[in-house]
């Protein structure tokens, strides 16, 4: 096998095959594609006609490139390329491989990775024929095991699992000098990342001094946890860790009610800062959920390591429950000690003792009801006591209040240490029925106290406390108060310990606090305060003697297992250190001799492979020689599938790439160039509509510049010119345009008038003014707009005039719709029409008429309806109808017959389309009502006096 | 064998027949106008708007020295002093000499249209041929056995059965009109696709011209043809494979084809034009009416 970086070829020999690219690329350019032959008759037409570049005869260079890529490809593939190929071995040696694997708890999280490398090892070992030598290394690695063949060696690795022990480096280092394997031509050593005391740093020279060593370790070691206890009544667990980055680790509490399953109950984040190797996880958990958690284990990359049984730090706390009031009785049902024991079962272990007993037992805390003045002894013991790390909760009553103000023996004056503020002579009677004042209630708990986030029930009103020496530090000592500021509960510490003080007594007479549900929920507050608590291990001297059986041992991914058979107990000796160790798997304990038991002696134990304090170390660097590597990542992957897949795909694009060269792809050649084209024009059009300026654009909008018209409005002026409205469609407009013309020629042939060529009009933006008559083809397919109809009614209000044809023949008006006809006549404000007869002006201005065919016949055309009583004064009433409109010339003229297509001529002056059966009679009527319309348009109602004629011919004859 | 193909050819004839009936049916019998009064021999039944040979009466004329007496229409020579003769319009019939190409170049289409430039061609012909028979006009095929012109239903028959046959085995690339006996007056209608080379097509114009003929040429092409839609490397074929041009890049020839083509048609348009004929344009993917109309303007309806 020869490599390249990260890939290397299993058949490396075809790889020569890529010499012959250059000389197929020669090929290929000499070779052009084969052309397609069509049919055409038009081919005469192309005789002579070059190529405009020879160079297009060859194939196009990057399909020349796709092709050697593609055979590139190919050959490749057949070199049967490795990615990462496990070259771990090499070429050289023929020794044995000494193939050294940490078995320890922290070789768990990537364990998959190291049977995957080291199973390729042993595969490659096979390959060259190699024996190995495969050490699975954990707390009592053994001897250095024999060579064998790979085939066995894989037998033992696939059945390996983690240990949930740490990895006995010395005892491999001991084990490897004692040993001196011979004929050991190469060791791998698949550590777990992390340094067990200078034993690793040893072992390493020392494999490194035998044979050329590859270190392979993790990417990011494992981490572990210590195991939970209970800080500021939170419960908190040490991530540690062995890298120093800054990191994040999520801790995961499972917790297990008495008799129920095993679940999670709460996850904690611990926040790695650079350079320090461990983290705290805290979990904010109710009181009685701590007391349930079994164990805590990582999130991520569980391991033995990386989880911790819960033992007895947070289990439940011995309290001693103490009431002066009622020592030696039988506690009452009202008794505060009867409220006190009751409210602590929850949360502790109750014990009710004299004081001069509970000292003796050592508990977590000490719940004090109404004590008044202490014996000077009894005193000093619980001080030392509560100063040593002992939590005293001591509750008012009649007995405090008495003693409020005595003299403490040895003392400051004043001060007491076994209270946490001064309390003032005489309590505060509040509701009674000498009092003014109505009971109080329960104002808001100190937000960073621990009875936080409590809910605080209405119904809890206190009627008597004592009350404390007002001062400058009372504030901080405050946890609770009544709803007008007094205190109810206040803690100060002492020494390692605290002192807490309910200023209301525990038994109902002061308030009723001890009925409420909430006075449970303050003690277990409180008993989670408890420090110290009782010690996770008990002593050496209870241990002697005793005998502990293995019950559950935490597996190799941190969960609960059952110990396996057959294990001879352990003595209690052995558990003393609290950890787990060699011969000490980590796990639950329980005792199992018959010895008696001492009063509060533990049953159970847990052992954990780390403990609070605890720290990982990192492997040290590799020794000189050594090669260090990282463990997974990359696994060996064939890529001659990928390479041949490629080849293909290629092939397939390459006969694409052909089929489009020779316009043989079907409908996509022109369909891709039109997209290109038109792409290219939106994007002109974007730009030009982008890069015209501002001022440019309203000015062609408004049209209208007062200094001076365009140069075409020049020539419209100076001539007379015949105008169209520019529709947008095309054969609309260019039959507008063909039939001005052959209008404008009749109308030079017949008449005076000699138009100027026509002009087309955008009624939006160009100058109407100039124009005496517009042609307007009102078509469906062009619906004008409302700024064009804005300056159309304009220009016919100014002397203008339209011929409106909607060009649909004898349909006429009723075929367009009506509402929309409407529309347009009332944008234009046009005047009453009405139907334009054979005494209309219109059919005198220049020729006699009596109907104005287009292309189609028996249109009706419509003008301004006559205006009444205009003209008619002094006339006679017999005067025909036209006369009444002789001040006036109709704005517009409506019809339906398609005059432009009767007028319309190409350019050799030949009609466009034909008009009418009957030949040219028709169309050459239609040029009579067109010239009449320009006479019309141009005399106005010049030639209204011709409706005289028959009476002035009249009466000449007389 | 010979009877299925001879009844495919009536059926193509039928078709044939059919559509030109179709194309023509809306139009007004056609009323040849001759351009050129020229003495025509036979009698048509087409008005000449002028005193002479015919069954319609034009006018009354005073009668002079010299007329027949059996000319004087005595019925209205009653009503007044004067001699009255009865004239009447002068009618003539006027002679259409059609052409349509038969060479291999029109028998081509491309895949978007439904007929070759020789069926458009065909129909266009016998279209017309429809169109003058009702006018009772004199109508030949040039370069056929129906070449003589004649009237009526007979020559329409034998036209439609010439214009259906299938095209000969040995006919050329590119048409040309070939020779034809030049009536004394009347029209000329050529229709082809004028491919071929212009030293062929031009001469038949000028020498009809010549004579004073009037006439069209109406050039039809497929779309493939005006528009040159071919890309990538492609060896384009006449018809007949005669002919055969190879280019890497069509479409980079597709403008200097367009101006090739429009070049040919200034040119046809040109020498139409100086011998007082027209060129008509047609594309086989448009209506046949459309050039149907055109060429009734053209031989009675432009004045």
């Amino acid at each position: 096998m020869i490599g390249l970086g990260a890939i290397g070829f299993l058949s490396p020999w075809v790889l020569a095959g890529l010499a012959a690219i250059p000389v197929l690329w020669w090929l290929l350019r000499a070779i052009p594609p084969s052309p397609k032959v069509e049919i055409f008759p038009g081919v005469r037409l192309l005789l002579g006609l070059e190529d405009p570049e020879r160079q297009a005869a060859k194939t196009p260079w990057w399909l020349l490139l796709l092709r050697a890529v593609m055979v590139a490809a190919v050959i490749v593939g057949f070199a049967q390329p490795v990615l990462n190929p496990s070259a771990r071995l090499g070429q050289a040696g023929e020794g044995a491989v000494l193939i050294l694997i940490d078995q320890g708890w922290a070789s768990a999280p990537d364990w998959s990775d190291r049977i995957a490398l080291a199973g390729a090892t042993l595969d490659e070992a096979a390959q060259s024929g190699r024996q190995v030598r495969l050490w699975l290394a954990a707390e009592a690695p053994g001897e250095v095991p024999p060579p064998v063949a790979p085939a066995a060696a894989r037998r033992v690795l696939d059945g390996a699992r983690p240990q949930p022990v740490a990895t006995a480096h010395a005892a491999v280092l001991e084990a490897l000098a004692a040993a001196d394997p011979a004929g050991v031509a190469q060791i791998l050593w698949l550590h777990d990342g992390l340094a067990y005391d200078d034993a690793t740093a040893e072992l390493a020279r020392a494999l490194a001094a035998r044979a050329p060593l590859r270190l392979i370790g993790p990417a990011e070691p494992a981490r572990a946890l210590t195991p939970p206890a209970l800080a500021d009544g939170r419960m908190v667990v040490e991530v540690l860790r062995a890298d120093r980055e800054p990191g994040q680790a999520a801790v995961v509490a499972m917790a297990a009610a008495p008799d129920g399953p095993e679940r999670r109950i709460a996850i904690g984040e611990a926040a790695f800062d650079a350079g320090e190797g461990s983290a705290r996880a805290a979990f904010d958990l109710p009181p009685e959920l701590i007391g349930q958690v079994t164990r805590v284990v990582l999130a991520e990359r569980a391991s033995a390591g990386g989880a911790a049984l819960a033992d007895a730090a947070i289990r439940r706390v011995p309290v001693v429950v103490i009431d002066p009031a009622t020592e030696g009785e039988v506690a009452t049902l009202t008794s505060a000690r009867r409220y006190l024991a009751e409210g602590l079962v929850p949360w502790a272990d109750v014990a009710e003792a004299p004081l001069a007993e509970a000292l003796a037992r050592d508990p977590a805390a000490i719940f004090l009801a109404d004590q008044g003045a202490f014996a000077p002894a009894e005193r000093e013991a619980l001080t030392a006591w509560v100063e040593a790390g002992g939590l005293l909760v001591r509750f008012a009553g009649p007995r405090l209040a008495a003693a409020i103000g005595e003299p403490v023996a040895g003392g400051v004056p004043g001060e007491d240490p076994l209270l946490p503020v001064a309390l003032r002579r005489g309590g505060r009677v509040l509701g009674g029925a000498l009092a003014w004042g109505a009971p109080r209630t329960l104002g808001p708990f100190d937000a960073q106290g621990p009875f936080r986030r409590l809910a605080i029930p209405s119904e809890v009103d206190v009627r008597t406390q004592v009350l404390a020496e007002p001062g400058p530090d009372l504030a901080g000592r405050v946890w609770a108060t009544l709803d007008d500021g007094t205190p109810l509960v206040t803690s100060a510490s002492r020494g390692e310990g605290r002192v807490v003080l309910f200023h209301v007594s525990a038994d109902p007479d002061w308030s009723s606090l001890p009925l409420s549900g909430l006075f449970v929920e303050m003690l277990g507050r409180l008993v989670a305060l408890a420090p110290g608590q009782a010690a996770a291990v008990p002593s050496t001297d209870e241990l002697q003697g005793t005998q502990w059986r293995l019950e559950r041992v935490i597996g190799p991914e941190g969960e609960p297992l059952a110990a396996p058979d057959g294990i001879d107990p352990v003595p209690g000796e052995a558990l003393a250190a609290g950890r787990a160790g060699a011969g000490l798997p980590p796990g639950l304990y329980a005792r199992a001799d018959a010895a008696p038991r001492a009063a509060g002696a533990a049953e159970t134990l847990a052992l954990n492979l780390h403990r609070a304090g605890d720290s990982l170390a990192p492997m040290p660097p590799a020794p000189g020689g050594a090669v260090a590597e990282t463990l997974g990542g990359a696994e060996t992957r064939h890529l001659a599938p990928a390479f041949l897949m490629l080849a293909i795909a290629l092939a397939a694009l390459d006969t694409l790439a052909t089929l489009w060269l020779s316009g043989r792809l079907p409908g996509f050649g022109a369909s891709a160039r039109r997209g290109v084209s038109a792409a290219a024009l939106a994007a002109a059009a974007w730009l030009a509509a982008a890069g015209l300026p501002e001022g440019g654009a309203r000015a062609q909008v408004t049209g209208d510049p007062p200094g001076g018209g365009s140069a075409t409005d020049v020539s419209t002026a100076a001539e007379t010119t015949l105008g169209y409205v520019v529709t947008g469609v095309p054969q609309v407009d260019r039959l507008s345009r063909q039939a001005m013309i052959g209008l404008g020629d009749q109308l030079l042939r017949r008449t005076a008038v000699e138009p100027g060529p026509p002009r087309g009009l955008d009624p939006e933006t160009d100058e109407l003014s100039l124009i005496p008559v517009i042609y307007w083809p009102l078509t469906e397919a062009a619906a004008p707009t409302e700024l064009a109809l804005e300056r159309l009614a304009h220009y016919i209000a100014h002397g203008g005039m339209l011929l409106i044809d909607t060009q649909n023949g004898a349909a006429g008006f009723g075929a367009t719709p009506a509402a929309e006809m409407r529309q347009i006549a009332r944008a234009l404000n046009l005047p009453p029409l009405a139907q334009v007869d054979g005494d209309h002006v219109l059919s005198r201005t220049f020729y006699l008429l009596n109907d104005f065919p287009g292309r189609w016949r028996g249109g009706r055309v419509w003008a301004e309806a006559p205006r009444p009583g205009a003209g008619a004064a002094g006339e006679e009433n017999d005067l025909p109808q036209f006369d009444r409109v002789d001040d006036d010339v109709s704005p517009v003229v409506v019809g339906s017959a398609d005059w432009a297509a009767a007028w319309a001529v190409d350019e050799t002056g030949r009609p466009v389309v034909p008009v009418g059966r009957a030949g040219d009679r028709q169309r050459e009527m239609a040029y009579r009502f067109g010239i009449n319309l320009v006479m019309y348009a141009l005399t106005g109602n010049y030639k209204s006096d011709q409706v005289h004629a028959p009476a002035v011919l009249e009466r000449l004859g007389q | 064998m010979a009877e299925p193909a001879s009844r495919a050819s009536r059926d193509r004839a039928g078709w044939l027949r059919r559509d030109a009936e179709r194309i023509s049916g809306s139009l007004p019998a056609l009323l040849v106008e001759a351009e050129r009064l020229v003495a025509s021999v036979a009698t048509g039944v087409h008005g000449r708007r002028q005193a002479g040979p015919g069954e319609t009466f034009w006018q009354y004329r005073a009668a002079q020295p010299g007329d027949a007496l059996t000319q004087i229409d005595w019925r209205r020579s009653a009503r007044s002093d004067r001699l009255y003769i009865r004239e009447m319009e002068w009618e003539a019939a006027e002679t259409v000499l059609l052409w349509a190409d038969r060479a291999r170049s029109m028998q081509f289409r491309s895949e978007t249209v439904p007929r070759t430039k020789a069926e458009r061609a065909a129909l266009l012909a016998l279209a017309v041929a429809v169109l003058l028979s009702r006018g009772g006009e004199r109508f030949g095929l040039i370069g056929t056995e129906a070449e003589q012109p004649r009237t009526g239903e007979r020559q329409l028959q034998r036209m439609a059965a010439i214009l259906t046959a299938p095209p000969a085995a040995d006919a050329p690339d590119y048409g040309a009109p070939a020779a034809f006996p030049l009536p004394r007056s009347g029209r000329v209608i050529f229709l082809s696709d004028f491919m071929g080379p212009r030293e062929q097509v031009l001469p038949a114009l000028q020498r009809a011209a010549g004579h004073g003929i009037g006439g069209v040429y109406v050039q039809i092409l497929d779309p493939v043809e005006e528009e040159f839609p071919f890309i990538g490397r492609t060896r384009f074929e006449s018809v007949g494979r005669g002919v055969r041009h190879e280019t890497d890049q069509a479409a980079a020839l597709r403008e200097r084809y367009r101006h090739r083509l429009a070049e040919r048609r200034d040119e046809l348009a040109a020498a139409a034009r100086a011998a007082g004929w027209q060129l008509l344009l047609h594309r086989t993917d448009e209506s046949p009416r459309k050039a149907l109309l055109r060429l009734h303007a053209f031989l009675g309806g432009a004045r």
